[in-house]
Parts: structure tokens; sequence; C-alpha cells
């Protein structure tokens, strides 16, 4: 899959899952304009991105969303449940889209349709009218494809049209149809990392102008000053493809806000205006050249009054642009030429209401190209009324997207581009079908050549349709000034205002290719705090702490050694120092090595109140979810292990044991019913509680239950106590739903729920009183690498026991252990505990019985036994790797360890073990 | 060594390296009134150049590059350059 796509894949589906939290929060304070506001940033830059793909469905969809939230923000609508429901499936769609996606590389058939269909819910939120409604300009989806950068993308910044005259002109002249504007920020502490910002500035391709400064005031006093803190920023033109600028920049990440844009506006004239009758004069002598189409001519005539008039002034600098400027290609340029005719004719840029001449002459000029007729361009020129200055814009946007789809740019981000253009084309143009076609059969023929005819026919066909022009009414009323040339650039002759506030995207975006990857993503993007690492990193990092550990564990047996083969007692004290610092400093590692794997458990918590809002709502019962402690910590292995037992969990809480509120109300309790998600982080393990405030669960019933299911037998009808019976419920093949419902209760639920817990060494309980609710507490380990195992012999050979489940070690004399029936049992502190021979268990050979037996005493799963074992050796810390191949049928194995010197070590699982009779 | 120090001049020739930032920006501490000559700078590290633009020493003598004379005497205060 190409990066780009992974990228946009990963960060809309980053920003959907928070999206989902959202809106929840939103349903609750629908009054929020903070929660509204970031939705709607999620909303946009998802459409943005992906507008850099063919997933016109995902566009549509995202973009009918933002439209809603648009309405919520204006405060023209309210969002009730059904409206929250709607946008929540949005966001699944978006989501599923995204996985097909992943899989495919495309969106699978009927997307369209089911965008359409989406898209159209959401729109008839907005009411009927404004759903067929072209939606407002600054909300041009695929325009914006490149609008990573923001809305202008095809203005330069500010600070480049600030820039000296002859900086501007060189840029011009270098520059074919873009030309970037680059504002690099060297993150402070890079000479550290060995960068030297001023050469990636330097080498930049196209390198026209360069500026440096720095970014906050130099300390008064020099000793204040700190040499190795980069403090500087830089500025640089470059003629020379967007792409080859954000290649070279792309080390930079954000530092480097990557912008390009069409030259022709670096063309405003700076200076004192001089004023006096004859640049009337000259300007009317330039408008003849000009409407006639005759650069030359026009070049020559700018440059002759130039000589005559003198150089100074800011008529002057205009005939210099002029100069500059005649003859250049594009409808940008000549749209810009004609601004500047006529600014010469007043003695200041026209402004925002005046952008008639501007605009006019450049659809004339699209009409046939330079040398075209004359008359029309006068007539245009001399002012007319607002009407054709829309239909200008709506060419101008055309004819900018024509060149933008001549200028050459790299294969990934084409197709992204045509579907941008294909967008604002239709969008501007009206719904044409034989525009339409032309742009698919652009892309089946990977060549604009299509598209460009056709937008040049629409271009030429006399274009002053209707439908063009009301389409782009709307558009023209918010995006005139920006499209009419950049004259709010340059609305005043000496420092231009900001353009940012011009609502650029119509004429701007679509002159920008699509950034390709995150060079252009604008400045603010907050600063990079976390780093995403492949796991497989982590694990190795983690396979090496292992081996580490292995081989520290050896020092031990090296100092045996050196004391009692080579009965050297110095150097094995000096090894066992030694020792004890490397095992310090491992055990260092390790835990930082821990630590970063460790993710909080808001990871997977946060799609819960989602999940319980749903069933609340499918049940038909009012549901509260309280979540606690969600920024605890623990081994990413484990949350995520999490996830699906909990979703058990509160299913089974919501489904079975909240009450319907009638009930619940009769029983004197809230109608709404309490679940509550609690996690706590002790020193290694971490506890998780879902509990709620329901019927409780009845042991008898349970007991029963289990009875009549096979589960237990007669005896332990009987024996069982209530908190053992109720720990049945994790039994397999129980389940007490009188009923079985869609949310839950087909009878494996809890069963997997204790299966995954103590797949990753954890342990669930259920606590229950009756009529009060019911505690389910799950304990797991923070992190599942490393264990302490204590190492025991039997037979001869070695095995390891894990440390959690022993209780004591403990020599009785062998008399003590009695024989009940076929099993050995002992008393132990008072209470008759079953014995368990380890060499019998695992079929090894039985020695000569000792006088006093060595017993580990084990609890497993709240049932305490003893192991009768050789020997007991040291515990060690040990990485457990789970059995492999043929091996992993042995279950009374939970796994191998490699020890220090070498051995591999069994370490038993004691639960399968004693299951064995 | 790419930056000499003088009595009066510290002269920064070809390419300057990141080291040179410290022991340039003491010398200038040293001798407020020092001065730079760049003739023949190819290159400075971006933090020696931090220094150039914090202290402001004159410029006795700009880079004979013009590509470089370009940029950096801007960032330098051109105005301050006193020829040579």
């Amino acid at each position: 899959m190409n990066a780009l796509l992974e990228q946009f894949i990963a960060e809309s589906r980053e920003l959907l899952e928070a999206a989902s939290g959202r809106f929840l929060e939103l349903e609750r304070s629908p009054d929020d304009p903070e929660l509204v506001n970031e939705l709607f940033r999620a909303m946009h830059t998802i459409k943005g991105n992906s507008g850099l793909f063919d997933v016109p469905a995902l566009t549509r969809t995202v973009h009918a969303a933002e439209d809603v939230l648009v309405a919520v923000r204006e405060g023209a609508l309210r969002l009730g449940p059904e409206h929250v429901d709607l946008l929540l499936d949005a966001m699944d769609q978006v989501s599923a889209w995204l996985d097909e996606l992943e899989r495919d590389g495309r969106l699978g058939e009927g997307a369209d349709a089911a965008g359409e269909a989406l898209a159209g819910r959401l729109r008839a939120l907005l009411g009927g009218g404004e759903a067929a409604a072209p939606a407002p300009p600054e909300e041009d989806a695929p325009a914006e494809a490149g609008a990573a950068e923001g809305p202008g993308a095809a203005l330069p910044p500010d600070w480049a049209v600030a820039l000296p005259g002859e900086a501007r002109a060189a840029a011009l002249e270098a520059a074919g149809g873009t030309a970037v504007a680059v504002e690099y920020t060297p993150d402070e502490n890079c000479f550290f990392a060995g960068d030297d910002p001023l050469q990636t500035a330097r080498s930049a391709p196209g390198l026209v102008w360069l500026g440096v400064e720095p970014r906050e005031p130099w300390p008064e006093d020099p000793e204040a000053f700190d040499p190795y803190r980069c403090v500087l920023r830089f500025r640089l033109l470059c003629a020379a493809e967007p792409g080859a600028v954000r290649e070279h920049f792309q080390y930079a990440g954000e530092e480097a806000a990557v912008h390009a844009f069409d030259p022709v506006w670096l063309a405003v004239p700076g200076g004192e205006p001089q004023g006096g009758e004859l640049w009337a004069e000259v300007a009317e002598d330039l408008r003849r050249a000009l409407a006639a189409g005759d650069a030359d001519a026009l070049r020559a005539r700018a440059e002759a009054a130039l000589e005559a008039q003198g150089g100074e002034g800011w008529e002057p600098d205009c005939l210099r642009w002029i100069a500059r400027l005649a003859g250049r290609e594009g409808e940008a340029a000549r749209a810009r030429l004609a601004l500047l005719v006529e600014a010469l004719a007043r003695g200041e840029l026209p402004g925002e209401a005046e952008e008639t001449p501007a605009a006019a002459p450049a659809g004339e000029a699209s009409a046939g190209g330079p040398a075209a007729e004359g008359p029309d361009g006068g007539e245009g020129a001399a002012g007319d009324d607002g009407g054709p200055a829309l239909d200008a814009t709506a060419r101008e946007l055309l004819a900018s997207q024509r060149d933008m789809l001549r200028t050459p740019c790299a294969a990934e981000v084409w197709d992204g581009r045509l579907a941008s253009a294909r967008a604002v084309c239709l969008r501007v143009a009206g719904e044409r079908p034989e525009l339409a076609e032309a742009f698919d059969r652009a892309r089946a023929e990977r060549d604009a050549q299509p598209a460009i005819e056709a937008i040049e026919t629409l271009l030429a066909g006399e274009g002053a349709e209707a439908p063009a022009a009301e389409a782009v009414a709307e558009a023209a009323a918010a995006g005139a000034e920006a499209a009419a040339g950049g004259a709010p650039a340059a609305a005043a002759p000496q420092p231009p205002p900001a353009p940012s506030a011009a609502p650029a995207p119509a004429g701007g975006a679509p002159a920008t290719p699509p950034a390709p990857g995150r060079g252009g993503d604008g400045a603010e993007r907050p600063r990079i705090r976390t780093l995403k690492v492949d796991l497989e990193r982590i694990d190795a990092l983690m396979d090496l702490v292992g081996e580490l550990v292995v081989a520290k564990n050896a020092l031990p047996y090296l100092a045996r050694r050196a004391e009692d083969v080579h009965g050297a007692r110095e150097l094995a004290r000096e090894i066992k120092a030694q020792h004890a610092v490397i095992h310090r400093v491992t055990e260092a590692l390790q835990a930082a090595v821990m630590q970063v794997r460790m993710i909080p458990l808001s990871h997977v918590f946060q799609r819960f109140p989602r999940l319980v809002r749903d069933l609340s709502r499918r049940l038909g019962k009012p549901i509260r979810l309280v979540v606690e402690g969600e920024e605890a910590e623990a081994d990413k292995n484990v949350v995520e292990d999490l996830a699906e037992p909990l979703v058990h969990l509160l299913r089974n809480a919501c489904d079975h044991r909240i009450e319907p509120p009638d009930e619940r109300e009769a029983a004197g309790k809230p109608r709404e019913g309490t679940v509550r998600l609690r996690a706590v982080a002790h020193d290694d393990h971490v506890v998780i509680e879902v509990s709620d405030d329901g019927r409780g669960m009845d042991p008898a019933v349970i007991r029963r239950k289990a009875y009549e299911k096979g589960v237990i037998g007669e005896q332990e009808l009987e024996s069982l106590d209530d908190q053992a019976a109720l720990q049945l419920i994790f039994a397999p093949g129980f389940s007490t739903a009188e009923r079985v419902s869609d949310v839950s209760g087909r009878g494996v639920g809890m069963d997997a729920v204790r299966a995954m817990v103590r797949r990753v060494g954890g342990e669930v309980r259920v606590h229950s009183v009756p009529g009060a609710g019911t505690t389910v507490r799950l304990v797991l380990p923070l992190s599942v690498a490393v264990s302490q195992v204590m190492i025991v012999e039997a037979g001869g050979q070695h095995f390891g026991v894990p440390v959690e489940a022993i209780r004591e070690t403990v020599r009785v004399p062998a008399a003590d252990i009695h024989r009940v029936k076929d099993r050995e049992a002992v008393v132990l502190r008072d209470r008759l505990v079953p014995v368990h021979r380890l060499h019998r268990l695992l079929g090894l050979e039985e020695g000569e019985r000792p006088e006093e037996e060595a017993l580990l005493v084990v609890r497993v799963d709240g049932e305490t036994a003893a192991l009768v074992v050789d020997r007991f050796h040291e515990g060690v810390d040990v990485i457990q790797k789970p059995l492999e191949g043929v091996m992993a049928h042995f279950t009374i194995y939970a796994g191998t360890a490699l020890l220090g010197d070498g051995r591999v070590l069994l370490v038993l699982n004691l639960r399968e073990l004693l299951r064995c009779p | 060594m790419p930056v000499k120090l003088g009595k009066t001049v510290a002269t920064l020739e070809g390419l300057c390296a990141v080291e040179e930032a410290e022991p340039l920006l003491a010398w200038l501490r040293e001798h407020p009134r020092g001065k730079v000559n760049l003739a023949r700078l190819a290159h400075p590290h971006t933090a020696v150049l931090q220094v150039l633009m914090a202290l402001r020493p004159p410029v006795s003598a700009p880079p004979r590059d013009p590509a470089l004379a370009a940029w950096l005497l801007p960032a330098l205060g051109a105005g301050r350059a006193e020829g040579g």
C-alpha cells in the first residue's frame, strides 16, 4: 500500500476513535462549542485528506457530517440522540470503509450508494432544501485535497508578499506555474541531532531567496546567549516543483511549512505613489496592448514608459511588474496583468468591490489565448456589472484547474489531483455530464488531456450559461476577493495586509497539487511529543533484555565455579559484587522497556461509553456508565487482550443484571441503572472491576442451573458455599440467561472471559449481593514479559513454578502424609490439604522416599494443594516463552525459559497439572 | 582551522562547523569591538550563523561568494558592514 494511504488510514482511524467519544459527550452537552469545533476539525481533516484518494463515498459522508456540525455550531441545529445515532452510524461506516481501503486498496462495491444514502440522511437533518444545494465554498471538499496547508494554499504567505521587490521578481522569473514558499523553524535542539538547518535551507531545490531571522529577540546580554539552542527561522522562496521541495524538507517534518502558490501573486507593486494624470494615459496605452493580446508590445510599452518616467515610486514599480508578467502563460498571470494595468490607471490596486476589470479580461483571454479578439476584452476591462464578474470567477477557477492538470506531478498524487480538479470543476460548472465523463475518461486513460480539453471547451463555449453562474454565485460571494487575483493581499500598496482572512480555497487550493506526505501539513499542528515505534522493535529490545537477564543469571554460577573449582574465593566475591551491579542495572533497564510497552487502559475503555449507550438504547433501559481509573497503565498485550472480555462483561451487566426501569422503580432504585468500570493499578498488577447496581445473582439459582447443565455433580450441589457457587458462572457451558437476546447470553460469554483473562496470566472473580448488584473483578499482571519462577527438582529434572502461585515451602515427616482412599493429604495449619506427587503427575521415575518430604504449597483458583518435590532451588527472573511446535500440545507446561547456565527450564502450568487425576 | 581568532579580527574560512560556535562566541564576548572577516567563508553552520546574528560584530570583509553574501549580509544587518 502506498505510504500516503497508509498514513491517511492510520490518522483517520485515530480521529474517528476520538470523534466517537466526542459525539457522546456532545449528546450530553450539545451546547459545548469546543466539542463541536473539535469534531468539526476532525471531520474536516478526514475530509480534506480523503480528497487525495479515490474515495468519493467516504469524502461525501464525512463532508455531510461536517455540514451537520457546521449547522450545530451556528445554532441552526440542535443535536438529539437520533442525530447522534446517525452521526455515529456514519462514523462506523467510514471506519468500515477505512478497513476496506486498507485491505483492498479501494472501496468495495456499493460504497457509493451507501455514501450517497448516508450523506442524504445527514443532510436531511439540515432540512430538505439544503440537501441538494451545493456546499458553501469553504466546505469545498476535495478541492481542499491540498488544504492540509489550510485556506489560501495557492496564495503566497504574507511574508512572501512582503519581501523586497527584487526577491519576488527573481522568484517570479525563475518559477514556472508554481513557486514554493517555505517557512522552516528548526527544533531548538536540532544541533544535538547533528542537524545544520542552514545547510538544509541553502540546498533547497530551486532556491531563489533565503531569509534568516531570529524567532525571539536576541538577549541583551551576550553572556545569556546559548549558541547551541537554535532560535533561527528560515524563509525560502523556491522555483521548483512543490513535490521536490517537500521531499527536500521531509525530514524536517512539521518544522517546515511548505506552501505552493502561483508566483504571479508575488507581483505586488511597492513604493510611494507619485500620482499624476500621465499614468492614466500610460495605462490606457497598455490596456490596448493587453486587449490585443500582444505580449511583446505590452512589455515594450511598459519598459518604454518606465524609461521615460523614471524608476522610483509605486507606479514605476507597477510598470516593472507588468513588464515581468507580460507574455507569461496562464489565466492567473493574465488576470494579474489586467489588474496591474487597472491599478496603474487608478493609482491603487483595485479593491474587492472592483474586481470586474481584473476578472473579465481573464475570462476573455481564456476564450482564445493571447491572440484573442480584442473588442470584447476592451469592454470587459472597461468595467461591467456584477453578473459577468461572477462568471469570470468561475472561469478563473476552471482555468486554474486546467493549468494544474497541465503541470506534471508525481504519479502517486496524480489520482488525487484529478479527483480534486474534477470535484472543483463540477461544483463550479454545475453538474455537466460531458465534463464528468471527460474526467472519468482521463482517469481511465491516466492522461489528463480529455479533462483539459473539456475545460477548454467549457471556457471557449461562451460560458455565460446560467447554471455556471448560479452554481458559483455562492462561491463568488465569499471567494471573490481571492479569486479576483489575490487582490486582498495587494489591497494596500505598501505592506500588504494578511490574506489569511481571505477565503481563498475557491481559487486557491486547486493550484496546489495535493501534499505528498507530511511536509506541508501546516504549522498549527502540535509538536510531536510522542513517538510511534513499531512494536517489533520494542519486542526486539525486550528480547535483548531477556538475553541480558539470562547472561546476568550466569554470573552466580561463574562465581561458584571460581570458588569451587579454582578455589579463588576472592575472585568469586568480586564476581558476586559485579553481579549485584549488573543485576540492578538490568532490572532498571527491564523496567524502562516495560514502561515503553505500557499503555493506558483508556485505549480500551474509551470505546465503552459508546457500547453502553448503544446497548442502553437497544434494550430500552436507561444505563449510565461510570468509568474510573482509565489512566492506569498496563502492558500493551494485556490492555489489548482486555477489550474482548470487558465487552462481554459490560454486555452481561447491561443485558442480564440491570433490571428494566419499571422493575427498578418498584425495587426503590433509580430508573437509570449504573454500570461502573473501574481500574486500579497496584505494584505488579492492575485490578479492573465491572460492577452494576442491578438485581444481583442468587447463588442458589446458579447452583441449581449448574447442576441441571451438568457443570457440577450432586455432591458439589450440596457442598459449594455461596461465593464458590457464584464462580460457576465462569464454567464452560453455563449461562443463566432466561432468554437469548441479540446482546448476550449464548452461553459462551463468561467462560470466554475467564479463558481470555487467564491467557494473559490474570484471574477473574465475581462477587454479588442479591438485589444490590454484582461486581466482576479481574486481576491482571501489569506485564507479561518477565515472570518470577521458583526452580524445583523432581526425578532429577528441574521445573519452574510461577512464584505468584506459591504459598509456602515446607518439609514434613513422610508419616504426616495420610492416605485417604486413593488420595493423599496432609494437615497444614489445621487444614486438610490434598497432596500430589510431581513425579507421578509428570510420569517421572520416583526415587526412594525420604523420611522428610519437601512440600510446595500452592494456591490455584482459590484451592490450596501441596506438591511433593525432591528439592527446592532458587527463584529466578525469566522471560517465559510459549511452547511451540509439537510441544504446544502439552498444556501442563506454561512455557519455557532459558537459564543462566544455558539450560532450558520448563515452567509448569499448575492449573492444568492439578486437574490431572 | 576554519576560524582564526586574531587580536581584532576573527577570520572565518571555508566550512565552519558547529564546534566553532563556542570559541567564536567566547572571542566575541571578550572582544566587544572585534570584527569578522567573511571573505573566504563558504558555509557557516547554523550555530555559527546564530552567534554572528546575535552579537552582530562589524563585518570587515563580506563574503566573496555572492550567493552567500546575498542573504548573509541582510541577516547580519549589512548596514554595519565596514567595506573591505
